[in-house]
Protein backbone atom coordinates (compact mmCIF):
# COMPACT_ATOMS: atom_id res chain seq x y z
CA UNK A 1 0.00 0.00 0.00
CA UNK A 2 1.56 3.24 -1.12
CA UNK A 3 1.58 6.08 1.35
CA UNK A 4 2.42 9.68 0.50
CA UNK A 5 4.80 11.23 3.01
CA UNK A 6 3.80 14.83 3.81
CA UNK A 7 7.29 16.27 4.41
CA UNK A 8 9.43 14.01 2.24
CA UNK A 9 6.88 14.65 -0.57
CA UNK A 10 7.48 11.16 -1.83
CA UNK A 11 5.20 8.09 -1.89
CA UNK A 12 6.58 4.99 -0.22
CA UNK A 13 5.41 1.43 0.10
CA UNK A 14 4.06 1.52 3.64
CA UNK A 15 4.83 -2.08 4.53
CA UNK A 16 8.32 -1.87 3.04
CA UNK A 17 9.17 1.07 5.30
CA UNK A 18 7.56 -0.67 8.25
CA UNK A 19 9.61 -3.78 7.43
CA UNK A 20 12.75 -1.69 7.07
CA UNK A 21 12.12 -0.26 10.53
CA UNK A 22 11.52 -3.75 11.92
CA UNK A 23 14.67 -5.18 10.30
CA UNK A 24 16.85 -2.37 11.60
CA UNK A 25 15.07 -2.64 14.96
CA UNK A 26 15.95 -6.34 15.01
CA UNK A 27 19.62 -5.51 14.45
CA UNK A 28 19.54 -2.77 17.05
CA UNK A 29 17.85 -4.99 19.62
CA UNK A 30 20.30 -7.80 18.93
CA UNK A 31 23.42 -5.67 19.33
CA UNK A 32 22.10 -3.00 21.67
CA UNK A 33 22.76 -0.16 19.24
CA UNK A 34 20.41 2.44 17.80
CA UNK A 35 20.71 1.28 14.20
CA UNK A 36 20.73 4.79 12.74
CA UNK A 37 23.92 4.02 10.82
CA UNK A 38 21.92 1.40 8.87
CA UNK A 39 18.59 3.18 8.67
CA UNK A 40 19.71 6.54 7.28
CA UNK A 41 21.58 5.09 4.27
CA UNK A 42 18.73 2.67 3.56
CA UNK A 43 16.17 5.48 3.54
CA UNK A 44 18.29 7.55 1.18
CA UNK A 45 18.55 4.49 -1.02
CA UNK A 46 14.72 4.24 -0.95
CA UNK A 47 14.45 7.72 -2.44
CA UNK A 48 14.04 9.89 0.66
CA UNK A 49 16.16 13.03 0.50
CA UNK A 50 19.20 12.90 2.82
CA UNK A 51 17.94 15.96 4.70
CA UNK A 52 14.62 14.29 5.59
CA UNK A 53 16.24 10.90 6.22
CA UNK A 54 18.80 12.25 8.68
CA UNK A 55 16.29 14.38 10.58
CA UNK A 56 13.62 11.68 10.74
CA UNK A 57 16.02 8.96 11.84
CA UNK A 58 17.06 11.14 14.78
CA UNK A 59 13.42 10.93 15.95
CA UNK A 60 13.47 7.18 15.38
CA UNK A 61 16.65 6.85 17.46
CA UNK A 62 14.86 8.63 20.33
CA UNK A 63 12.06 6.07 20.21
CA UNK A 64 14.33 3.05 19.94
CA UNK A 65 16.60 4.26 22.77
CA UNK A 66 13.81 5.26 25.15
CA UNK A 67 12.55 1.80 26.05
CA UNK A 68 16.12 0.61 26.59
CA UNK A 69 16.99 3.64 28.71
CA UNK A 70 13.89 3.09 30.87
CA UNK A 71 14.78 -0.58 31.37
CA UNK A 72 18.30 0.34 32.53
CA UNK A 73 16.85 3.05 34.74
CA UNK A 74 14.62 0.52 36.51
CA UNK A 75 17.70 -1.59 37.15
CA UNK A 76 19.59 1.47 38.36
CA UNK A 77 22.31 0.86 35.79
CA UNK A 78 22.86 4.50 34.83
CA UNK A 79 25.53 6.95 35.98
CA UNK A 80 23.36 10.06 35.99
CA UNK A 81 26.18 12.48 36.69
CA UNK A 82 28.24 11.17 33.81
CA UNK A 83 25.14 11.11 31.58
CA UNK A 84 24.38 14.75 32.45
CA UNK A 85 27.89 15.84 31.46
CA UNK A 86 27.68 13.85 28.22
CA UNK A 87 24.21 15.00 27.18
CA UNK A 88 24.81 18.66 27.97
CA UNK A 89 27.86 18.60 25.73
CA UNK A 90 25.92 16.44 23.27
CA UNK A 91 23.20 19.07 22.88
CA UNK A 92 25.79 21.75 22.18
CA UNK A 93 27.41 19.46 19.59
CA UNK A 94 24.01 18.78 18.09
CA UNK A 95 23.36 22.51 17.66
CA UNK A 96 26.63 22.87 15.76
CA UNK A 97 25.72 19.77 13.75
CA UNK A 98 22.39 21.22 12.54
CA UNK A 99 24.15 24.39 11.47
CA UNK A 100 26.97 22.59 9.65
CA UNK A 101 24.40 20.30 8.03
CA UNK A 102 22.52 23.26 6.52
CA UNK A 103 25.76 24.94 5.40
CA UNK A 104 27.07 21.79 3.69
CA UNK A 105 23.74 21.34 1.93
CA UNK A 106 24.00 24.85 0.53
CA UNK A 107 27.46 24.18 -0.82
CA UNK A 108 26.48 20.82 -2.31
CA UNK A 109 29.03 18.91 -0.24
CA UNK A 110 26.66 17.29 2.26
CA UNK A 111 26.66 13.90 0.53
CA UNK A 112 30.44 13.89 0.31
CA UNK A 113 30.98 14.75 3.97
CA UNK A 114 28.37 12.21 5.10
CA UNK A 115 30.00 9.51 2.95
CA UNK A 116 33.51 10.37 4.17
CA UNK A 117 32.39 10.34 7.81
CA UNK A 118 30.72 6.98 7.32
CA UNK A 119 33.87 5.57 5.73
CA UNK A 120 36.20 6.94 8.40
CA UNK A 121 34.14 6.29 11.53
CA UNK A 122 32.38 3.09 10.55
CA UNK A 123 35.55 1.76 8.96
CA UNK A 124 37.75 2.37 11.99
CA UNK A 125 35.20 1.36 14.65
CA UNK A 126 34.17 -1.72 12.65
CA UNK A 127 37.79 -2.79 12.15
CA UNK A 128 38.54 -2.23 15.82
CA UNK A 129 35.52 -4.27 16.95
CA UNK A 130 36.26 -7.13 14.59
CA UNK A 131 39.91 -7.19 15.62
CA UNK A 132 39.15 -6.99 19.32
CA UNK A 133 36.52 -9.73 19.26
CA UNK A 134 38.67 -12.00 17.10
CA UNK A 135 41.51 -11.64 19.60
CA UNK A 136 39.11 -12.49 22.42
CA UNK A 137 37.78 -15.49 20.51
CA UNK A 138 41.31 -16.67 19.72
CA UNK A 139 42.37 -16.40 23.34
CA UNK A 140 39.27 -18.27 24.48
CA UNK A 141 39.97 -20.93 21.89
CA UNK A 142 43.49 -21.40 23.27
CA UNK A 143 42.09 -21.57 26.77
CA UNK A 144 43.79 -18.37 27.94
CA UNK A 145 42.11 -16.19 30.49
CA UNK A 146 41.66 -12.68 29.13
CA UNK A 147 42.97 -10.30 31.75
CA UNK A 148 40.19 -8.01 32.93
CA UNK A 149 41.08 -4.56 31.66
CA UNK A 150 40.10 -1.23 33.10
CA UNK A 151 41.15 -0.94 36.73
CA UNK A 152 41.59 2.80 36.31
CA UNK A 153 41.91 5.32 33.51
CA UNK A 154 45.52 5.60 32.59
CA UNK A 155 48.05 8.29 31.93
CA UNK A 156 46.99 11.43 30.23
CA UNK A 157 43.37 11.39 31.43
CA UNK A 158 44.65 11.99 34.95
CA UNK A 159 46.90 14.87 33.97
CA UNK A 160 44.19 17.00 32.33
CA UNK A 161 42.60 19.84 34.31
CA UNK A 162 39.02 19.94 35.67
CA UNK A 163 39.15 16.68 37.56
CA UNK A 164 35.64 15.54 38.42
CA UNK A 165 34.52 12.61 40.54
CA UNK A 166 31.85 10.29 39.13
CA UNK A 167 31.08 8.25 42.26
CA UNK A 168 28.59 5.90 40.61
CA UNK A 169 31.26 4.77 38.14
CA UNK A 170 33.97 4.99 40.83
CA UNK A 171 35.93 7.27 38.52
CA UNK A 172 37.87 10.44 39.11
CA UNK A 173 38.77 11.85 35.72
CA UNK A 174 39.06 15.13 33.91
CA UNK A 175 35.82 16.57 32.55
CA UNK A 176 37.64 17.52 29.33
CA UNK A 177 37.51 14.13 27.58
CA UNK A 178 33.92 13.60 28.79
CA UNK A 179 32.77 16.90 27.33
CA UNK A 180 34.78 16.37 24.14
CA UNK A 181 33.17 12.97 23.73
CA UNK A 182 29.67 14.37 24.26
CA UNK A 183 30.30 17.20 21.82
CA UNK A 184 31.73 14.89 19.19
CA UNK A 185 28.91 12.34 19.40
CA UNK A 186 26.24 15.05 19.38
CA UNK A 187 27.82 16.69 16.35
CA UNK A 188 28.34 13.49 14.37
CA UNK A 189 24.98 12.05 15.36
CA UNK A 190 23.14 15.10 14.09
CA UNK A 191 25.21 15.38 10.93
CA UNK A 192 25.00 11.70 10.01
CA UNK A 193 21.56 10.79 11.33
CA UNK A 194 22.86 8.22 13.78
CA UNK A 195 22.54 7.85 17.52
CA UNK A 196 26.23 7.19 17.81
CA UNK A 197 25.89 4.21 20.16
CA UNK A 198 28.56 2.33 18.24
CA UNK A 199 30.93 5.26 18.88
CA UNK A 200 30.10 6.12 22.48
CA UNK A 201 29.94 2.60 23.90
CA UNK A 202 33.55 1.71 22.94
CA UNK A 203 34.69 5.16 24.03
CA UNK A 204 33.14 4.75 27.47
CA UNK A 205 34.61 1.28 27.83
CA UNK A 206 38.11 1.74 26.46
CA UNK A 207 38.75 5.46 26.91
CA UNK A 208 36.99 6.48 30.11
CA UNK A 209 37.00 2.96 31.61
CA UNK A 210 33.39 3.20 32.79
CA UNK A 211 32.25 -0.07 34.47
CA UNK A 212 30.59 -2.25 31.84
CA UNK A 213 27.30 -2.58 33.77
CA UNK A 214 26.80 1.19 33.53
CA UNK A 215 28.03 1.77 29.96
CA UNK A 216 24.94 0.88 27.95
CA UNK A 217 22.38 2.57 30.23
CA UNK A 218 24.40 5.76 30.45
CA UNK A 219 25.00 5.92 26.71
CA UNK A 220 21.26 5.32 26.07
CA UNK A 221 20.31 8.27 28.29
CA UNK A 222 22.83 10.41 26.45
CA UNK A 223 21.41 9.29 23.07
CA UNK A 224 17.77 9.91 24.03
CA UNK A 225 18.52 13.44 25.19
CA UNK A 226 20.91 14.41 22.39
CA UNK A 227 18.79 12.96 19.59
CA UNK A 228 15.59 14.46 21.05
CA UNK A 229 17.32 17.82 20.95
CA UNK A 230 18.56 17.13 17.40
CA UNK A 231 15.02 16.18 16.30
CA UNK A 232 13.64 19.38 17.75
CA UNK A 233 16.33 21.52 16.09
CA UNK A 234 15.93 19.81 12.70
CA UNK A 235 12.17 20.34 12.87
CA UNK A 236 12.40 23.92 14.07
CA UNK A 237 15.24 25.09 11.82
CA UNK A 238 14.98 22.96 8.67
CA UNK A 239 11.44 21.51 8.75
CA UNK A 240 12.81 18.18 7.66
CA UNK A 241 11.29 15.78 10.21
CA UNK A 242 8.60 13.63 8.59
CA UNK A 243 6.24 12.48 11.34
CA UNK A 244 4.49 9.89 9.18
CA UNK A 245 7.76 8.30 8.06
CA UNK A 246 9.05 8.55 11.62
CA UNK A 247 6.02 6.82 13.12
CA UNK A 248 6.26 3.93 10.63
CA UNK A 249 9.94 3.44 11.44
CA UNK A 250 9.42 3.75 15.19
CA UNK A 251 6.61 1.20 15.40
CA UNK A 252 8.48 -1.22 13.15
CA UNK A 253 11.68 -0.61 15.07
CA UNK A 254 10.20 -1.11 18.53
CA UNK A 255 8.65 -4.42 17.48
CA UNK A 256 11.75 -5.63 15.63
CA UNK A 257 13.96 -4.77 18.58
CA UNK A 258 12.12 -7.24 20.83
CA UNK A 259 12.91 -10.17 18.56
CA UNK A 260 16.45 -8.95 18.05
CA UNK A 261 17.03 -8.75 21.77
CA UNK A 262 15.79 -12.32 22.11
CA UNK A 263 18.33 -13.57 19.55
CA UNK A 264 21.04 -11.38 21.06
CA UNK A 265 20.62 -13.03 24.46
CA UNK A 266 21.44 -16.43 22.94
CA UNK A 267 24.72 -15.32 21.37
CA UNK A 268 28.08 -14.93 23.06
CA UNK A 269 29.41 -11.43 23.58
CA UNK A 270 32.48 -11.94 21.36
CA UNK A 271 30.36 -13.36 18.56
CA UNK A 272 27.95 -10.44 18.83
CA UNK A 273 30.75 -7.90 18.72
CA UNK A 274 32.36 -9.61 15.74
CA UNK A 275 29.05 -9.66 13.85
CA UNK A 276 28.28 -6.04 14.66
CA UNK A 277 31.81 -5.07 13.66
CA UNK A 278 31.38 -6.83 10.31
CA UNK A 279 28.03 -5.09 9.75
CA UNK A 280 29.54 -1.68 10.53
CA UNK A 281 32.49 -2.42 8.24
CA UNK A 282 30.11 -3.43 5.44
CA UNK A 283 28.17 -0.15 5.64
CA UNK A 284 31.44 1.80 5.67
CA UNK A 285 32.68 -0.17 2.65
CA UNK A 286 29.44 0.52 0.80
CA UNK A 287 30.08 4.26 1.16
CA UNK A 288 33.72 3.85 0.16
CA UNK A 289 32.66 2.10 -3.04
CA UNK A 290 30.25 4.93 -3.84
CA UNK A 291 33.05 7.47 -3.46
CA UNK A 292 35.58 5.56 -5.53
CA UNK A 293 33.62 3.93 -8.36
CA UNK A 294 32.95 6.28 -11.30
CA UNK A 295 29.23 7.17 -11.17
CA UNK A 296 27.00 6.41 -14.16
CA UNK A 297 25.79 10.01 -14.11
CA UNK A 298 28.25 12.63 -12.96
CA UNK A 299 25.64 15.39 -12.85
CA UNK A 300 23.09 15.92 -10.12
CA UNK A 301 20.38 18.53 -9.72
CA UNK A 302 18.91 20.02 -6.60
CA UNK A 303 16.81 23.02 -5.81
CA UNK A 304 18.61 26.09 -4.57
CA UNK A 305 17.88 25.95 -0.86
CA UNK A 306 17.49 28.89 1.42
CA UNK A 307 15.98 27.24 4.47
CA UNK A 308 13.45 24.54 3.73
CA UNK A 309 14.03 22.05 0.91
CA UNK B 1 -20.92 58.42 -40.68
CA UNK B 2 -19.95 58.10 -44.27
CA UNK B 3 -16.28 58.31 -43.28
CA UNK B 4 -16.78 55.30 -40.97
CA UNK B 5 -18.51 53.36 -43.69
CA UNK B 6 -15.71 54.15 -46.08
CA UNK B 7 -13.14 53.03 -43.55
CA UNK B 8 -14.99 49.77 -43.07
CA UNK B 9 -15.17 49.19 -46.78
CA UNK B 10 -11.46 49.86 -47.04
CA UNK B 11 -10.68 47.50 -44.19
CA UNK B 12 -12.80 44.80 -45.80
CA UNK B 13 -11.10 45.29 -49.12
CA UNK B 14 -7.69 45.08 -47.48
CA UNK B 15 -8.63 42.01 -45.52
CA UNK B 16 -9.95 40.09 -48.47
CA UNK B 17 -7.04 41.13 -50.62
CA UNK B 18 -4.43 40.17 -48.03
CA UNK B 19 -2.10 37.49 -49.42
CA UNK B 20 -1.75 35.76 -46.00
CA UNK B 21 -4.95 34.15 -44.79
CA UNK B 22 -6.16 35.83 -41.63
CA UNK B 23 -6.48 33.44 -38.72
CA UNK B 24 -10.07 33.40 -37.64
CA UNK B 25 -10.24 30.18 -35.66
CA UNK B 26 -10.61 30.38 -31.95
CA UNK B 27 -10.05 27.81 -29.24
CA UNK B 28 -12.27 26.76 -26.39
CA UNK B 29 -10.49 24.46 -23.97
CA UNK B 30 -10.95 23.23 -20.43
CA UNK B 31 -9.15 21.04 -17.90
CA UNK B 32 -10.77 17.96 -16.43
CA UNK B 33 -9.99 19.44 -12.99
CA UNK B 34 -8.56 22.66 -11.65
CA UNK B 35 -7.04 21.13 -8.54
CA UNK B 36 -4.91 18.08 -7.85
CA UNK B 37 -5.24 17.21 -4.17
CA UNK B 38 -2.43 15.24 -2.64
CA UNK B 39 -3.63 13.04 0.19
CA UNK B 40 -2.00 10.10 1.88
CA UNK B 41 -3.11 7.70 -0.87
CA UNK B 42 -1.77 9.88 -3.70
CA UNK B 43 0.25 7.84 -6.17
CA UNK B 44 0.12 10.13 -9.16
CA UNK B 45 -2.77 10.95 -11.42
CA UNK B 46 -3.68 12.45 -14.79
CA UNK B 47 -5.12 15.67 -16.02
CA UNK B 48 -7.08 15.77 -19.26
CA UNK B 49 -7.36 18.82 -21.46
CA UNK B 50 -10.43 18.98 -23.70
CA UNK B 51 -10.92 21.53 -26.40
CA UNK B 52 -12.69 22.42 -29.56
CA UNK B 53 -11.73 24.57 -32.51
CA UNK B 54 -14.33 27.16 -33.41
CA UNK B 55 -14.23 28.00 -37.08
CA UNK B 56 -16.85 29.12 -39.56
CA UNK B 57 -17.19 28.46 -43.27
CA UNK B 58 -15.76 31.87 -44.18
CA UNK B 59 -12.40 30.98 -42.59
CA UNK B 60 -9.56 30.15 -44.91
CA UNK B 61 -9.43 26.45 -45.72
CA UNK B 62 -6.89 24.29 -43.84
CA UNK B 63 -6.15 21.55 -46.32
CA UNK B 64 -3.55 20.03 -43.96
CA UNK B 65 -5.81 20.32 -40.94
CA UNK B 66 -4.94 21.72 -37.54
CA UNK B 67 -2.29 20.84 -35.03
CA UNK B 68 -2.68 21.31 -31.29
CA UNK B 69 0.06 21.57 -28.69
CA UNK B 70 -0.80 21.28 -25.00
CA UNK B 71 1.82 22.13 -22.41
CA UNK B 72 1.58 21.92 -18.65
CA UNK B 73 4.22 23.71 -16.60
CA UNK B 74 4.69 23.64 -12.86
CA UNK B 75 6.25 26.08 -10.43
CA UNK B 76 9.55 27.59 -11.52
CA UNK B 77 12.59 27.65 -9.27
CA UNK B 78 16.29 28.15 -9.51
CA UNK B 79 18.08 24.80 -9.53
CA UNK B 80 21.72 24.02 -9.14
CA UNK B 81 23.35 21.45 -11.39
CA UNK B 82 26.53 19.92 -10.03
CA UNK B 83 29.19 17.83 -11.71
CA UNK B 84 31.29 15.21 -9.99
CA UNK B 85 34.93 14.91 -10.87
CA UNK B 86 37.57 12.53 -9.61
CA UNK B 87 39.84 14.16 -7.05
CA UNK B 88 42.57 11.98 -5.60
CA UNK B 89 40.54 8.91 -6.51
CA UNK B 90 37.27 10.19 -5.00
CA UNK B 91 34.28 11.38 -6.98
CA UNK B 92 33.47 14.80 -5.62
CA UNK B 93 31.09 17.59 -6.68
CA UNK B 94 33.32 20.24 -8.17
CA UNK B 95 31.76 22.59 -10.67
CA UNK B 96 28.20 23.77 -10.42
CA UNK B 97 25.87 26.02 -12.36
CA UNK B 98 22.77 27.72 -11.04
CA UNK B 99 20.05 27.81 -13.67
CA UNK B 100 17.26 30.25 -12.86
CA UNK B 101 13.58 29.91 -13.62
CA UNK B 102 13.48 26.19 -14.31
CA UNK B 103 10.03 24.57 -14.33
CA UNK B 104 10.16 21.77 -11.77
CA UNK B 105 7.60 19.96 -13.86
CA UNK B 106 6.76 20.27 -17.55
CA UNK B 107 4.77 18.06 -19.88
CA UNK B 108 4.06 18.69 -23.53
CA UNK B 109 1.64 16.79 -25.72
CA UNK B 110 1.02 17.46 -29.38
CA UNK B 111 -0.76 16.00 -32.40
CA UNK B 112 2.55 15.45 -34.18
CA UNK B 113 6.15 15.57 -32.99
CA UNK B 114 6.81 19.19 -32.18
CA UNK B 115 9.38 19.68 -34.94
CA UNK B 116 6.73 18.72 -37.47
CA UNK B 117 4.14 21.09 -35.99
CA UNK B 118 6.26 24.19 -36.22
CA UNK B 119 9.84 25.35 -36.54
CA UNK B 120 12.23 25.47 -33.61
CA UNK B 121 12.30 29.25 -33.37
CA UNK B 122 8.52 29.52 -33.06
CA UNK B 123 8.41 26.69 -30.50
CA UNK B 124 11.11 28.38 -28.45
CA UNK B 125 9.37 31.77 -28.67
CA UNK B 126 6.16 30.23 -27.36
CA UNK B 127 8.04 28.31 -24.68
CA UNK B 128 6.99 24.91 -25.98
CA UNK B 129 8.90 21.68 -25.80
CA UNK B 130 12.40 21.02 -24.61
CA UNK B 131 13.69 24.41 -25.57
CA UNK B 132 10.96 26.03 -23.52
CA UNK B 133 11.41 23.82 -20.47
CA UNK B 134 14.47 25.60 -19.19
CA UNK B 135 13.08 29.10 -19.50
CA UNK B 136 14.98 31.53 -21.62
CA UNK B 137 16.82 29.74 -24.37
CA UNK B 138 20.36 30.94 -24.42
CA UNK B 139 22.44 30.28 -27.44
CA UNK B 140 24.78 28.09 -25.43
CA UNK B 141 27.28 30.74 -24.42
CA UNK B 142 30.06 28.23 -24.01
CA UNK B 143 30.60 24.50 -24.02
CA UNK B 144 30.48 24.30 -20.22
CA UNK B 145 27.07 25.96 -19.91
CA UNK B 146 25.76 23.84 -22.75
CA UNK B 147 26.92 20.67 -21.00
CA UNK B 148 25.18 21.65 -17.75
CA UNK B 149 21.96 22.54 -19.56
CA UNK B 150 22.07 19.27 -21.44
CA UNK B 151 22.53 17.43 -18.14
CA UNK B 152 19.51 19.25 -16.71
CA UNK B 153 17.40 18.10 -19.65
CA UNK B 154 18.67 14.55 -19.36
CA UNK B 155 18.07 14.31 -15.60
CA UNK B 156 14.65 15.95 -15.67
CA UNK B 157 13.55 13.69 -18.50
CA UNK B 158 14.89 10.52 -16.91
CA UNK B 159 13.16 11.18 -13.59
CA UNK B 160 9.85 11.90 -15.32
CA UNK B 161 9.71 15.56 -14.41
CA UNK B 162 9.87 16.67 -18.01
CA UNK B 163 7.76 14.60 -20.35
CA UNK B 164 7.02 14.82 -24.04
CA UNK B 165 4.15 13.04 -25.73
CA UNK B 166 4.68 13.60 -29.44
CA UNK B 167 1.27 12.17 -30.31
CA UNK B 168 -0.47 12.82 -27.03
CA UNK B 169 -3.17 15.07 -28.47
CA UNK B 170 -5.87 13.13 -30.27
CA UNK B 171 -8.72 14.46 -32.34
CA UNK B 172 -12.01 12.95 -31.28
CA UNK B 173 -13.83 14.55 -34.18
CA UNK B 174 -12.85 17.06 -36.79
CA UNK B 175 -12.68 19.88 -34.24
CA UNK B 176 -12.80 18.21 -30.85
CA UNK B 177 -9.53 17.17 -29.28
CA UNK B 178 -8.21 15.92 -25.97
CA UNK B 179 -4.86 15.23 -24.31
CA UNK B 180 -4.14 13.36 -21.12
CA UNK B 181 -1.06 14.50 -19.24
CA UNK B 182 0.56 12.45 -16.47
CA UNK B 183 0.99 13.86 -12.98
CA UNK B 184 3.68 11.71 -11.32
CA UNK B 185 3.57 10.73 -7.65
CA UNK B 186 6.46 13.02 -6.73
CA UNK B 187 4.94 16.01 -8.51
CA UNK B 188 6.16 19.35 -7.14
CA UNK B 189 3.57 21.31 -5.15
CA UNK B 190 2.43 24.69 -6.47
CA UNK B 191 0.61 26.54 -9.21
CA UNK B 192 0.52 25.00 -12.67
CA UNK B 193 -0.43 26.49 -15.98
CA UNK B 194 -1.70 24.59 -18.99
CA UNK B 195 -1.39 26.23 -22.35
CA UNK B 196 -3.23 25.07 -25.45
CA UNK B 197 -1.94 26.37 -28.78
CA UNK B 198 -3.59 25.87 -32.15
CA UNK B 199 -1.39 25.63 -35.24
CA UNK B 200 -2.05 25.39 -38.93
CA UNK B 201 0.65 25.19 -41.54
CA UNK B 202 3.31 25.73 -38.87
CA UNK B 203 1.87 29.04 -37.65
CA UNK B 204 0.22 29.63 -34.29
CA UNK B 205 -3.38 30.75 -34.73
CA UNK B 206 -4.78 30.93 -31.23
CA UNK B 207 -3.97 29.94 -27.71
CA UNK B 208 -5.56 29.67 -24.31
CA UNK B 209 -4.14 29.25 -20.82
CA UNK B 210 -5.76 27.34 -17.99
CA UNK B 211 -4.73 27.25 -14.34
CA UNK B 212 -4.27 24.21 -12.16
CA UNK B 213 -3.28 23.98 -8.52
CA UNK B 214 -1.34 21.03 -7.12
CA UNK B 215 -1.66 21.08 -3.34
CA UNK B 216 -1.60 18.79 -0.37
CA UNK B 217 -4.94 18.41 1.33
CA UNK B 218 -6.48 16.87 4.41
CA UNK B 219 -4.05 15.20 6.79
CA UNK B 220 -1.04 15.73 4.52
CA UNK B 221 -1.72 19.45 4.39
CA UNK B 222 -2.26 19.59 8.13
CA UNK B 223 1.10 17.98 8.83
CA UNK B 224 2.94 20.10 6.26
CA UNK B 225 1.29 23.31 7.49
CA UNK B 226 2.19 22.53 11.07
CA UNK B 227 5.79 21.80 10.09
CA UNK B 228 6.10 25.06 8.14
CA UNK B 229 4.06 27.49 10.19
CA UNK B 230 4.47 26.13 13.72
CA UNK B 231 7.95 24.56 13.56
CA UNK B 232 8.55 24.81 17.33
CA UNK B 233 5.29 23.04 18.12
CA UNK B 234 5.97 20.48 15.38
CA UNK B 235 9.42 19.79 16.81
CA UNK B 236 8.04 19.30 20.32
CA UNK B 237 5.34 17.03 18.90
CA UNK B 238 7.95 14.94 17.05
CA UNK B 239 10.00 14.50 20.24
CA UNK B 240 6.89 13.67 22.30
CA UNK B 241 5.77 11.12 19.72
CA UNK B 242 9.19 9.45 19.75
CA UNK B 243 9.34 9.32 23.56
CA UNK B 244 5.80 7.96 23.87
CA UNK B 245 6.34 5.34 21.16
CA UNK B 246 9.55 4.19 22.80
CA UNK B 247 7.97 4.12 26.25
CA UNK B 248 4.90 2.21 24.96
CA UNK B 249 7.16 -0.30 23.27
CA UNK B 250 9.00 -0.83 26.53
CA UNK B 251 5.74 -1.30 28.46
CA UNK B 252 4.13 -3.63 25.93
CA UNK B 253 7.15 -5.87 25.54
CA UNK B 254 8.45 -5.63 29.08
CA UNK B 255 10.22 -8.79 30.11
CA UNK B 256 12.09 -7.96 33.26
Amino acid sequence: MLLYLPIAEWPVEMFAIFGLGAAVGFVSGMFGVGGGFLLTPLLVFAGISPAVAVATVSAQVVASSTSGALAYWRRGAIDWKLATYLLTAGMAGSGVGVWVFAALRRFGQLDLVIALCYVVFLGSVGAFMVGESLRALWSAHRGEVVPPRRPSPTGWLRTLPLQVAFPRSRLEISAVPVIALGLGIGFLGTLLGIGGGFLIVPALIYLLRVPSNLVVGTSLVQMVATMAFATFLQAAANQTVDLVLGLLLMVGGVIGAQFGAEVGRRLRGEHLRALLGLLILAVGARFAVELVVPPAEVYTISRVVGGAP
Amino acid sequence: MSRTRAARALAFALATAAPVPVAAETLVAALSRDRVSIESNFTGTEVTVFGTIEADPNDPPRPRGWDVVVSLTGPRRAVVVRRKEPVAGLWINRESLVIADVPLFAAVASTLPLDRVTDAATAARLGLGRAGFAGTVTEAADARTAAFRLALHRLQSSNGRWAEQPTGVTFLGRRLFSATLPIPADVPIGPYRARVTLFADGRPLADQTLDLIVAKSGFEQGVADLATHRPILYGLLAVAMALVTGWLGGVLFRRD
